[in-house]
């Protein structure tokens, strides 16, 4: 039986009828096939996972709706949890017993069964063996290949426990739409200039937790490329040696979650004035105890006028952003407003109990979050 | 057209083979037609049955035959094996006139035979029947590793694919200069 000499339409039936499982298979047959797949991908929705460990990266492919339990003889993967099939690619490449080989991408691949795991270890003579870099050449081919033929409707989180491997980010596909992409080392992870403007200025994010250092280039700071146009709604730094705050990274909310100077929260403040960091729609910084004479210096010399927020919207305003920041409700603030000089934009600087500094910018959407029509 | 009927020469199918008929017949005499395959073997299938396959049923209704007229001109399908459409016949008159269940267990087994099978089905546009036909070959490839379903299916590697295509153009090419030769004798 010639599938592929079938005409177009009796093929799209067949593959309609085929389940996720199988789709796989087909898809590492040949390219053509995987292809065709990707013709018929709409009906195959998928959300993925992406999580970077001390030994592996896992990719975790997770259908909406799927049986409770449901085995594959042939490769003897059962999933208890079952609505997933997860990608393992192990940093150590190495012989897996009783695998079968399978292209991706141009590169030949071992696939071996784990329950409701794939371990995909690279045999291509191109690559050596026991680095990390081969193994994130095969983690950006699987990914690559799953993006062709699955309908990848959500990319819900892509998470570092260990250390970052370096090039890794620029392995990331750019085409997802990523829920979250977190850096979950525990301690300050180390990357390098080029995979950290590349996460910055490519990734597309609901949010980006980052907790990095970037201790190759001492005294860098990371610098935006104007020509791209930011997709993170909203970044959350917690190292922040690599942050220029006259031109923070493009994000619609920011925080930095470790305390910063005065300075640097003056810079901010006066770069927004400026026409600069007009990305940021939110704020939220933790600052030293403000005393009365650091407040004057805080806002000397930027032009500061009485806000136009009442009491209400204020608190509404904090109310409807605590789950982004955390940050303990003050019981005391000062509020006041600056304006943008190039186009009357106007924020306003909200000071929480001396130490938090909370920043909203007069956009539409924060205007409709604390209620405010915006006719 | 010379036409046999279950092997038998004969110039026109005054014997066809014919379905088992339903135990309630119509009252309106029901019509009939006859259609052959590869083998020239004439089946007679009634008009009730052909409504299955949107092809017949368009040329049915194209034509306007009558019996006599019917019996005379089978409607040619040569490109379909005698026992494939021995198998479509059946089906469309087991078929006949009774809503279609969820599933066919009386399908070949046989890979070439099902493969066959849809692609009969799908020329003469039996939508039920193809659907079970695609849920067959679906099946087949349910729980088997890419190897496997590369040789059930006989999916071409990459390397083969890439022979093929590499040949396709070099026969085209050659065409097309054959073709260039020919235009330029004419000329003189």
């Amino acid at each position: 039986m010639k599938l592929h000499r079938m005409p177009l339409v009796v093929q799209r039936m067949i593959i309609e009828e085929l389940g996720f499982n199988e789709r796989l298979f087909l898809s590492f047959t040949s390219k053509q096939f995987c292809s065709l797949l990707g013709l018929f991908r709409n009906d195959l929705k998928v959300s993925i996972e992406i999580d970077i460990k001390t030994s592996e990266v896992s990719i975790r492919v997770r259908k909406p709706l799927y049986s409770l339990t449901e085995g594959i003889s042939a490769i003897n993967i059962r999933s208890s949890i079952s609505n997933e099939l997860k990608f393992d690619i192990p940093y150590e490449q190495y012989y897996v017993y009783g695998s079968t080989a399978c292209r991706i991408d141009g590169s030949t691949v071992q696939i071996s069964e784990y329950p409701s795991t794939i371990c995909c270890v690279s045999i291509d003579e191109r690559v050596g063996c026991d680095t990390t870099s081969n193994s994130m050449i095969i983690f950006g081919k699987v990914l690559r290949h799953l993006n062709r033929f699955l309908n990848i409707q959500e990319s819900r989180q892509c998470e570092y426990f260990e250390t970052l491997p370096v090039g890794l980010f620029r392995r990331l596909d750019c085409s997802y739409s990523y829920g979250k992409i977190e850096t979950r080392t525990g301690c300050i992870a180390n990357t390098n200039p080029e995979d950290l403007t590349f996460l910055l200025d490519n990734m597309k994010a609901k949010q980006l937790i980052l907790n990095v250092a970037v201790p190759s280039a001492p005294g860098y700071k990371y610098q935006k490329n104007p020509e791209k146009k930011s997709c993170i709604d909203f970044l959350k730094i917690v190292n922040y040696s690599w942050v220029d705050f006259s031109d923070l990274p493009a994000a619609r909310g920011m925080y930095i979650r470790i305390e910063i100077q005065l300075e640097q929260m003056k810079t901010i403040l006066e770069s927004w004035v400026a026409g600069r960091n007009r990305e940021m729609e939110i704020g939220f910084f933790r600052i030293d105890k403000l005393t009365d004479l650091n407040h004057k210096a805080l806002i000397s010399g930027i032009k500061t006028q009485d806000t136009q927020l009442t009491g209400v919207e204020i608190t509404s305003f904090l109310v409807s952003t605590i789950d982004l920041h955390k940050m303990r409700f003050p019981s005391s603030t000062i509020a006041v407003d600056i304006v943008r000089k190039s186009d009357g934009m106007r924020a306003t600087v909200i000071e929480g109990d001396k130490r938090n500094m909370f920043v909203m910018v007069w956009s539409e959407s924060n205007l409709r979050m604390i209620g405010r029509a915006t006719d | 057209m010379s036409s046999t009927e279950q092997g038998t020469s004969s110039a026109a199918p005054a014997e066809p083979t014919t379905a088992p008929e339903s135990a309630a017949a119509p009252e309106v005499p029901e019509s009939f037609y006859y259609v052959h395959g590869k083998d020239k073997v004439v089946h007679k299938v009634s008009a009730g049955a052909l409504q299955h396959s949107a092809l017949i049923h368009g040329m049915i209704s194209n034509l306007g035959y009558t019996e006599e007229q019917a019996k005379a001109n089978p409607f040619p399908f040569e490109n379909i094996d005698g026992d494939i459409l021995q198998m479509v016949v059946d089906w469309c008159n087991q078929h006949k006139g009774k809503p279609t269940p969820p599933e066919d267990t009386n399908l070949p087994k046989q890979k070439e035979k099902l493969f066959d099978l849809v692609l009969a089905v799908n020329y003469l546009e039996i939508k039920e029947l193809l659907t079970y036909c695609c849920k067959q070959v679906a099946m087949m490839v349910k729980g088997k590793s890419p190897e496997e379903i590369r040789e059930i299916w006989m999916i071409p590697t990459d390397a083969e694919d890439e022979a093929a295509e590499k040949e396709a153009k070099k026969r085209a090419g050659k065409e097309a200069a054959g073709e260039t030769a020919a235009a330029a004798g004419d000329a003189k």
